[in-house]
C-alpha cells in the first residue's frame, strides 16, 4: 500500500502540469467559449523565454522578421530569478493579450469549427517560433523550487512534486474564487453565455474576452514555468500534454475548476501508478502500451455518456451554426467534366506531379466522410484520420497477413473502420459541439496508442501493403523508377467519383434531409419522429466508410503505413483543411484533396519554394489568416460572392423591372399583404368544412393524463395534472406565463423526465422516446418555432412525412430523388397557407409564418393527436383567426388537438374543452363558456382582486 | 500522441556523438584538456592502415591511405586508374530540418565532407553534386523528399537524419536507388537488400550496457524504455537475450512518450530493487532520466544508453554514468591514435571555415564521417557511377577503412540480425568530473570492441 501511496504522490508532479493546462482550457472555455488547442504551446513559450533569461539574460520576443532577442543580462550573462520569471509570465501573458487581438477577437462570430482551426494555427505557429528562435535541442531548466530528495517507503523523490501540487491547487482556488466571487469573474461567465446581455450591463464582451485571453495565458504560463524543471523542454513538450488536459477539462465539463482538477491530478497519479504496474509480471503485454492513453478515454465516455443530455433541453445554448449546406444538383455534364479532367490530369502528368493527383483524389475520400459527418450531421469529429488510419493497418493486416484478395480485403477494411467510427460516435449520442470534438480527439488517441503503436496488434516492422491486383492485372502504385502508375490513378478516380456521387446523391435524399434536420435542431427532429441516435449513428457508420476507403487507397498509395500518418494532430489538419475548403459540399471536399499532404497542391508548392525552417510557421499562419478572411471556408466566401452578385443582377432587373411599370415580384407582394393566408385558405375550401359535434363524451379518449408531475430540482413545475383529450376535440391548455403549459407538452412528448401516467390511444405511454411518440401519432409544435433551417419550408414537412430504413439510405446513395407521394405535404403546406412559400427557407419567413410551417410539419405525419404550442403567435388577428379554422377543420376530421395560445380569442372561439394552468396545477376546466366566468381564472391572469 | 520519437531512440542508439556534452566551445566548459586516465592506454592504436591491433583482430579505429584496404575488398588489391573528370555524382541528401525535430548539423557536417572531397579532386575527378530535400520527419514529407529525389535521378540516397524513413524507403529501394545512411532510424533498414547502414547495429548498443553491468559485477538492472512499437522491439528481441546471455536479471519500465515521467519511472527502479539502470531511450527521454534520479538521490550506475546531450545540460549529475558510441568524437580526442585526432582537427577546422563551428560539436560528426568512407567505396567503382553499381560496390565491399571510426563491413553482415549495417563495433564511455571541475569521458573495456561477441546471437 505504501508503494501505492508513493507513485500517488510522484504522479501528483505530472498531475500539476495536467492541472495547469486543464485549468488554462477551462477559463479560456468559461471566458471565451474557445476551447484553445494552443494552450500547452501558449505557456511553453513562457518556459522558454525564462530559461533563456536565466541563461543567457536574452528576452526572446515572439516576433519575426525584426529584432526578436534583446539583451538584459548584462556583464553576468543572466538576469535574477525574480525578474526571470516575471519576465516570462509577462510574456505568456502578451501572448494571451496577441492571441485575442490577432486571432480570435476577429473571430468572435465566427462558428466554433473556424476557432478550432486558429487555435491549432496559433499551436503550429508558436512551436515554429520556437524552433526558429531557441532551436530543437533539449533543454533542462534549472530547479526552482526546492527539490531535496524526500524518502518516502524507502525511495526517494524530489520534493517539488509536494510544492508543485499545492501551488496548482492554491492557483485554482484563487481562479474559482476569482470567478465566484468578483464581479469581473461573474460577468466573464455571463458574457461567454451572452454577449448582448452583459454589453447591456455596461461591460465591454471585447474587454472580458481579452481579460480572459490574459488571465488564461498568466495562470497557465506561471505553473508551467514552475513545471518546466521536472520535464525535459522541447518544442514538443507541453503541445501534447494538451490532449490529457483536455480529458480533464471535459470530465469537468469545461466549466467547473474543482472537477477539473481533481480529474487532472487523478490522471498523473494513474499513469504514474500504471508505471510501477507495467514492471509487475503479471501485467499483460499487450497492455503495456498506450494503456494510460486509452483507459482516460473510455473513463471520459462514461462519464460524459452519463452525464449528458440525449436531446438539448429547452433553454439549452445554440450549437453554434456551421456554413450553409447547399444541396448539389445532379449536373452529369458537371460531374464528367470534373471526372474527365481528372483523368486527364492522371495521363499527362508523370512522377510526382501524377503522385500528387492521385493522393488529391484520395483525400478527397476521407475528406468526404467529414463532409458527411460535420457538414451533413453537424457532428465535430477529430478522429477520422485515426479511423482512415484503422482501416489503412487492417488492410494491412488482412491484405499480407491474412492473403484476402482485392477488392474484398480494403472493403472489410473499412467495414472495420465502420466500427470503430462508430464506437468513437457513441459519445455524440449525449455530447455535443466542442465537447465532442474533445472526446473524439481523445478516441483517436486511444486507437492510435493502443491499437497502432501496439506492437501485439499491429506488429513492429512496418506494415507493408502489397499491390492491389485483379484479373491478373497490376493496379499497384509504383513500379521501380515510376512514382505514380495510371492504372492506380484510374482506380482511384473511379473510387473516388463513385463516393462523390453517393455523397452527392445522400445530402439530396430523404437520408441526407434527415442529417440536416439533425444538424438544425434535434429536438424538433426527435419531435418528428427521427431517430436521433440512429441517425447520428448512421452519419458515425457512412462517414467512416468513406474514411475506411480512404484510408485503405493511402495504404495502397504508400505500400507501408506509418501511425504518424493518422496522428491526432494529423486528425486536427485534416478537419481544419475540410473545413476551409468547405465541409458542407462535395466540391469543398475536392479542393480540401487538392491541397492535403502530398496532394497536387502541396506538390506544386513545394516544387516552387522549399521554406525549411519557415515551413511550419507559414503554414500556421497560413491556417490562422484563412481561418480570419474566410471564416466559413473559401467554398461559403465563394458562394457568398455568388449570391452577391446574384443580388445586384437581380437588383438591376428589378429596377428596370420597375421603371417598365410592370410591378413587384410576386415573393414582395407576398410579404406585404396581409391577406395570404385567407386566400389560400379560401383556396381549399374554407366553408366545405364539416359540422363539428356539440358534444365529445361519446368520443374514445386517445390521450389520458394522469398526475403528471415534473421536477427541475427543487421546483415543481408541473404538479399532479391531469387531463382527457378525445378524438376529435379541440382542447385548450392555458395559463399565465410560467404556468408550466409548455413543459406539459415537454413531458407528454418526452423532452423532460416526468412522473405519472400518460395513454395515448389506449396504450401506456413510458420508456418511449421522443422520436416513438411522434411515430405513434402523438406530434407537436413548438412555441420558440424550432424549424430546420438548412431545409426549405416543404422539406421542413416532408421530413416529417419520411421514414428510414437501411434499404432506404442504400439506395438514397443511388437514386436520391425516387418518385414519392408529395400529396399530403402539399396538403399540408395548402393548408396553413404555405403552398407559395414551400421552396424558401423557413428563417426569411416572418416569425407568425414560420409558426405555420411547424403546425404543416405536426399535421403531416397523419397524427392522432396534435399538441400545438402556441400556433398563432405572430400571426395577425385575420391570420389567427383563419388558423382557428384550420384547427377545427383538421379536428373535423378525427385529430385531437391539446392548444396552447395566449390569443384567448382563439382559444375560445376554437376549443370544446379548456384546461387552465397556474404554478403547475389544474385551477380551472370546463367549457370555453364556464372558462369565461371562472373567478380563479381571472385572479391568474389578471391578479386576484381584480374582480373585487 | 508518441510522435516520432523511436525513430529519434534509433537517433541515439546509433551514435553518441553529441560533442557538446563535455567539448561545445559555446559553452567552454568540457573541451579543455583532459586529464590522462589510465585507459587512455587502452585505446585503440591506428597503424595508418586497415588496422588489426593485437586486442581487435578487426581492425578498428583508422583508415588507411587510398587504394590501401587490406581485407574483403571486392575491387582487389590496387585502385584502378580511372578518370572522371567532367562527370557529375548526383546524390540526394534528406534531413529533418523545418518541424519539431530540426538538426540542420546532420546535413552540414555532409555537406562539408563533400565540399573537402570535391576540393581534394573528386572521386577520381568526379565532382558529386547534391540534391537536398528537406523534410519535417512526417511519413509525407519523406515521401514527398523520395518522390523529388527519384524524378531528380539521383545515384543514391543519403539520409543525414530521416525519422520517418519507414514510411519511403521502400521507395528508394523499389526505385533501385541505394538507400544510405550512417546509423538506422527505423527497423525496416535494418534488413533491407539495398540499405547501407555505415555504422554499428542497434543491437550493439543493448551490449555495451549488458557488457559493463556485468563487468561491474552487477546482475539486477532496470531497463527503462519509451513507449514505443521499435522499442519495446528492442526490449523483448535484444535487449532480453543479450541480458540474459550477461545473466543480468532485469525490470522492464515502460513509460509514455508523450508526456514522460521520469521520477515515477526511477521510483520504478528503485521500488524494484536494481542495482542499477540503463536507459533505452532518446536524448530528451535521457535528459529527464537522469535528472529525475539525481532529483531523487538515486546513487548506483545509470547507463544512458547511448545518449551524450545530457552530459553538458545536467552537469555534475551526469558524472559517474556511462554512454557508448560508435566514433571518435573531439572530446575524446586524446585517447584516439594519431591519425583520428589530425581528422578531428581537421573536421573541427573545415566545418568552421564553412560556418559551421558550433556544428563541430554536434551531430555533425556522424554524416562527415559517413561522405569521408563512402568516398573510399564510391572510388572502388571501375564502371559508371550509377544506383546499380553503387549498390553493387556496397553489397561487395567486405571491409573498407572507417574514418573516424573502427573499418567498415558493408555487405558482409557484421551483426546478422541488422545485414544492413556495416559495423557491429562500440565503445563505451564513462563521464568523469575532471581536476578543473569541468567533465569529460573516458573510454573503457578496451576502446572499440565487436559488440556480437558478447550478445548471445
Amino acid at each position: 500500500m505504501q508503494q501505492y501511496l508513493l507513485f500517488a504522490i510522484v504522479g501528483l508532479g505530472f498531475g500539476s502540469i495536467y492541472t495547469a493546462l486543464s485549468m488554462g482550457v477551462v477559463i479560456t472555455y468559461r471566458g471565451t467559449g474557445i476551447i484553445n488547442f494552443a494552450t500547452g504551446a501558449m505557456a511553453m513559450w513562457g518556459a522558454y523565454v525564462y530559461d533563456e533569461l536565466t541563461d543567457t539574460g536574452d528576452l526572446v520576443l515572439p516576433v519575426v522578421i525584426v529584432r526578436h532577442r534583446i539583451s538584459l543580462g548584462g556583464g553576468s550573462g543572466s538576469v535574477p530569478f525574480a525578474t526571470a520569471i516575471v519576465l516570462a509570465v509577462l510574456s505568456c501573458s502578451l501572448i494571451g493579450l496577441m492571441v485575442h487581438f490577432l486571432v480570435f477577437r476577429p473571430l468572435r462570430r465566427a462558428p466554433i469549427l473556424a476557432r478550432v482551426v486558429a487555435s491549432v494555427g496559433v499551436l503550429l505557429v508558436i512551436q515554429a517560433l520556437i524552433v526558429i528562435h531557441f532551436t530543437s535541442s533539449a533543454r533542462v531548466v534549472s530547479p526552482i523550487l526546492p527539490n531535496e530528495p524526500i524518502s518516502f517507503a524507502g525511495i526517494g523523490f524530489s520534493r517539488d512534486r509536494l510544492w508543485l501540487t499545492a501551488i496548482a491547487l492554491v492557483t485554482a482556488v484563487a481562479v474559482w474564487a476569482w470567478f465566484r466571487f468578483t464581479r469581473l469573474g461573474l460577468a466573464t461567465r455571463a458574457s461567454a453565455e451572452n454577449e448582448r446581455a452583459i454589453s447591456l450591463a455596461r461591460y465591454s464582451p471585447q474587454v472580458l474576452a481579452g481579460s480572459t485571453w490574459v488571465l488564461s495565458s498568466t495562470v497557465v504560463g506561471f505553473l508551467v514555468i514552475l513545471t518546466s524543471p521536472i520535464v525535459t523542454l522541447n518544442p514538443r513538450t507541453y503541445v501534447l500534454a494538451i490532449v490529457p488536459a483536455l480529458a480533464a477539462a471535459v470530465i469537468g465539463r469545461l466549466s467547473s475548476i474543482a472537477v477539473t482538477v481533481t480529474a487532472a491530478m487523478g490522471l498523473g497519479v494513474f499513469q504514474s501508478i500504471v508505471v510501477f504496474q507495467t514492471t509487475n509480471e503479471w501485467w499483460p503485454d499487450w497492455a503495456i502500451t498506450g494503456l494510460s492513453d486509452a483507459l482516460p478515454f473510455g473513463i471520459i465516455v462514461i462519464a460524459l455518456f452519463g452525464l449528458g443530455e440525449s436531446l438539448p433541453t429547452r433553454g439549452a445554448v445554440e450549437a453554434d451554426a456551421l456554413p450553409e449546406v447547399i444541396r448539389p444538383k445532379m449536373r452529369p455534364a458537371v460531374i464528367a467534366a470534373v471526372v474527365l479532367t481528372a483523368g486527364v490530369l492522371t495521363v499527362v502528368t508523370q512522377g510526382s506531379y501524377r503522385a500528387g493527383v492521385i493522393t488529391s483524389m484520395i483525400m478527397t475520400i476521407v475528406m468526404l466522410s467529414l463532409v458527411v459527418l460535420t457538414g451533413l450531421v453537424g457532428q465535430i469529429s477529430l478522429a477520422q484520420a485515426a479511423i482512415a488510419g484503422a482501416a489503412g493497418f487492417a488492410l494491412s493486416k488482412l491484405g499480407d497477413s491474412v492473403g484476402i484478395p482485392f477488392p474484398i480485403s480494403p472493403l472489410l477494411a473499412a467495414l472495420l473502420a465502420t466500427g470503430f467510427g462508430v464506437v468513437v460516435g457513441i459519445p455524440a449520442l449525449r455530447i455535443r459541439g466542442a465537447q465532442l470534438a474533445v472526446v473524439t480527439l481523445s478516441g483517436a488517441v486511444a486507437l492510435e496508442e493502443f491499437v497502432f503503436r501496439n506492437p501485439a496488434i499491429t506488429g513492429m516492422f512496418g506494415n507493408p501493403i502489397s499491390d492491389p491486383t485483379l484479373f491478373g492485372l497490376n493496379l499497384g502504385v509504383s513500379e521501380g523508377r515510376t512514382i505514380a502508375r495510371v492504372e492506380f490513378g484510374i482506380l482511384v478516380l473511379i473510387v473516388v467519383t463513385v463516393c462523390a456521387i453517393a455523397v452527392g446523391n445522400l445530402a439530396r435524399s430523404a437520408t441526407g434531409r434527415r442529417f440536416l434536420a439533425v444538424r438544425s435542431n434535434e429536438r424538433a427532429g426527435a419531435s418528428v419522429g427521427i431517430s436521433i441516435a440512429k441517425t447520428k449513428l448512421l452519419a458515425f457508420g457512412i462517414a467512416s466508410f468513406l474514411a475506411g476507403v480512404g484510408g485503405s487507397f493511402i495504404g495502397y498509395s504508400r505500400g507501408q503505413l506509418s501511425a504518424e500518418s493518422f496522428a491526432v494532430l494529423v486528425g486536427l489538419s485534416f478537419l481544419a483543411l475540410a473545413y476551409l475548403c468547405g465541409i458542407t459540399s462535395v466540391a469543398g471536399a475536392i479542393i480540401a484533396g487538392i491541397f492535403a499532404p502530398l496532394g497536387i497542391g502541396y506538390v506544386v508548392a513545394d516544387r516552387a519554394a522549399s521554406l525549411g525552417t519557415w515551413y511550419q510557421f507559414l503554414a500556421g499562419i497560413g491556417l490562422v489568416l484563412t481561418a480570419i478572411f474566410f471564416p466559413e471556408g473559401v467554398a461559403g466566401a465563394y458562394r457568398a460572392n455568388l449570391a452577391k452578385l446574384r443580388a445586384m443582377r437581380a437588383g438591376r432587373r428589378a429596377v428596370a423591372a420597375a421603371r417598365g411599370g410592370s410591378g413587384i415580384s410576386s415573393a414582395v407582394e407576398r410579404s406585404v399583404t396581409t391577406a395570404v393566408l385567407i386566400d389560400s385558405l379560401a383556396e381549399v375550401g374554407v366553408d366545405k368544412r364539416p359540422a363539428r359535434p356539440l358534444s365529445f363524451d361519446a368520443a374514445p379518449v386517445v390521450l389520458n393524463v394522469e398526475d403528471l408531475t415534473v421536477r427541475f430540482g427543487g421546483l415543481t413545475a408541473v404538479d399532479g395534472v391531469s387531463l382527457r383529450v378525445r378524438e376529435g376535440e379541440i382542447v385548450g391548455l392555458i395559463g399565465p406565463n410560467g404556468a408550466g403549459k409548455t413543459t406539459v407538452i415537454d413531458a407528454l412528448t418526452d423532452f423532460v423526465p416526468s412522473r405519472g401516467r400518460i395513454t395515448f390511444c389506449d396504450r401506456e405511454l413510458a420508456s418511449e422516446a421522443p422520436h416513438q411518440r411522434s411515430r405513434l401519432g402523438l406530434t407537436r409544435t413548438w412555441q420558440s418555432v424550432e424549424l430546420f433551417g438548412d431545409l426549405s419550408v416543404r422539406e421542413n414537412v416532408q421530413v416529417a412525412d419520411e421514414r428510414s430504413s437501411i434499404r432506404s439510405v442504400l439506395a438514397d446513395m443511388v437514386v436520391p430523388s425516387r418518385p414519392s407521394d408529395l400529396s399530403r405535404v402539399n396538403a399540408a403546406l395548402a393548408l396553413v397557407g404555405l403552398a407559395d412559400d414551400a421552396e424558401v427557407r423557413p428563417q426569411n419567413l416572418p416569425l407568425g409564418r414560420q409558426k405555420l410551417v411547424g403546425v404543416a410539419r405536426a399535421l403531416v405525419s397523419g397524427p392522432r393527436v396534435v399538441l400545438a404550442d402556441e400556433p398563432a403567435a405572430g400571426l395577425t388577428n385575420a391570420e389567427s383567426a383563419t388558423l382557428g379554422r384550420r384547427l377545427t377543420d383538421v379536428a373535423s376530421g378525427g385529430v385531437a388537438i391539446l392548444l396552447i395560445d395566449h390569443d384567448m380569442g382563439l382559444v375560445l372561439e376554437v376549443c370544446d374543452y379548456i384546461y387552465v394552468l397556474n404554478f403547475g396545477r389544474i385551477i380551472a376546466q370546463g367549457t370555453p363558456a364556464e372558462i369565461r366566468l371562472n373567478a380563479a381564472v381571472v385572479d391568474a391572469y389578471l391578479g386576484s382582486g381584480s374582480h373585487t | 500522441m508518441k510522435s516520432r520519437r523511436l525513430p529519434l531512440l534509433a537517433f541515439l542508439c546509433a551514435f553518441g556523438l553529441f560533442a557538446a556534452a563535455c567539448g561545445s566551445s559555446d559553452d567552454g566548459d568540457a573541451n579543455g584538456e583532459p586529464s590522462a586516465p589510465t585507459v587512455a592506454q587502452e585505446a585503440p592504436v591506428s597503424t595508418g592502415a586497415v588496422v588489426v591491433t593485437d586486442n581487435d583482430p578487426d581492425g578498428d579505429g583508422a583508415m588507411a591511405a587510398d587504394g590501401d584496404v587490406t581485407a574483403g575488398d571486392a575491387a582487389g588489391d590496387s585502385t584502378p586508374t580511372i578518370d572522371r573528370t567532367g562527370e557529375v555524382i548526383r546524390v540526394g541528401y534528406v534531413n529533418n530540418e523545418g518541424g519539431a525535430i530540426s538538426l540542420p548539423e546532420l546535413r552540414t557536417g555532409g555537406e562539408v565532407a563533400i565540399q573537402t572531397i570535391n576540393e581534394s579532386g573528386g572521386i577520381h575527378g568526379a565532382m558529386i553534386e547534391t540534391v537536398v530535400c528537406l523534410s519535417d520527419a512526417t511519413p509525407e514529407g519523406a515521401i514527398n523528399c523520395a518522390n523529388k529525389l527519384i524524378e531528380e535521378d539521383v545515384v543514391l540516397a543519403y539520409m543525414g537524419l530521416e525519422l520517418a524513413s519507414e514510411a519511403a524507403i521502400h521507395r528508394w529501394l523499389d526505385a533501385g536507388i541505394p538507400y544510405i545512411s550512417s546509423n538506422s532510424w527505423g527497423p525496416t533498414e535494418r534488413n533491407s537488400p539495398g540499405a547501407f547502414l555505415l555504422h554499428a547495429a542497434s543491437g550493439a548498443y543493448a551490449v555495451g550496457p549488458a557488457k559493463t553491468f556485468a563487468e561491474l559485477g552487477i546482475d539486477h538492472i532496470a531497463v527503462i524504455s519509451q513507449d514505443s512499437p521499435t522499442g519495446l522491439d528492442f526490449l523483448d528481441n535484444i535487449i532480453k537475450p543479450v541480458l540474459a546471455h550477461n545473466e543480468i536479471a532485469w525490470e522492464r519500465i515502460v513509460v509514455d512518450a508523450a508526456a514522460p515521467d521520469w521520477t515515477a519511472a526511477v521510483a520504478a527502479a528503485q521500488s524494484a530493487g536494481v542495482e542499477g539502470v540503463m536507459g533505452q531511450l532518446d536524448e530528451f527521454g535521457c535528459i529527464g532520466m537522469i535528472a529525475a534520479a539525481a532529483a531523487s538521490g538515486f546513487d548506483k550506475p545509470i547507463f544512458a544508453g547511448s545518449c551524450t546531450a545530457y552530459i553538458n545540460l545536467l552537469g555534475p549529475a551526469a558524472v559517474g554514468t556511462y554512454t557508448q558510441g560508435d566514433l571518435w568524437i573531439p572530446s575524446i580526442a586524446d585517447f584516439a591514435p594519431p591519425e583520428i585526432q589530425e581528422r578531428l582537427v581537421a573536421f573541427r577546422e573545415e566545418m568552421t571555415a564553412a560556418g559551421y563551428p558550433s556544428h563541430a560539436d554536434g551531430f555533425a560528426i556522424a554524416p562527415y564521417s559517413a561522405w569521408r568512407e563512402m568516398e573510399f567505396i564510391l572510388e572502388m567503382i571501375e564502371g559508371p557511377i550509377t544506383a546499380e553499381s553503387i549498390t553493387a560496390a556496397f553489397a561487395n565491399a567486405g571491409e573498407t577503412p572507417g574514418w573516424l571510426g573502427p573499418n567498415l563491413r558493408c555487405g558482409e553482415a557484421p551483426w546478422p540480425a541488422e545485414s544492413s549495417h556495416c559495423g557491429s563495433q562500440i565503445m563505451v564511455w564513462q563521464i568523469i568530473e575532471r581536476d578543473d571541475g569541468t567533465l569529460g569521458r573516458v573510454p573503457i573495456g578496451g576502446g572499440f570492441f565487436d559488440a556480437f561477441e558478447f550478445s548471445g546471437f
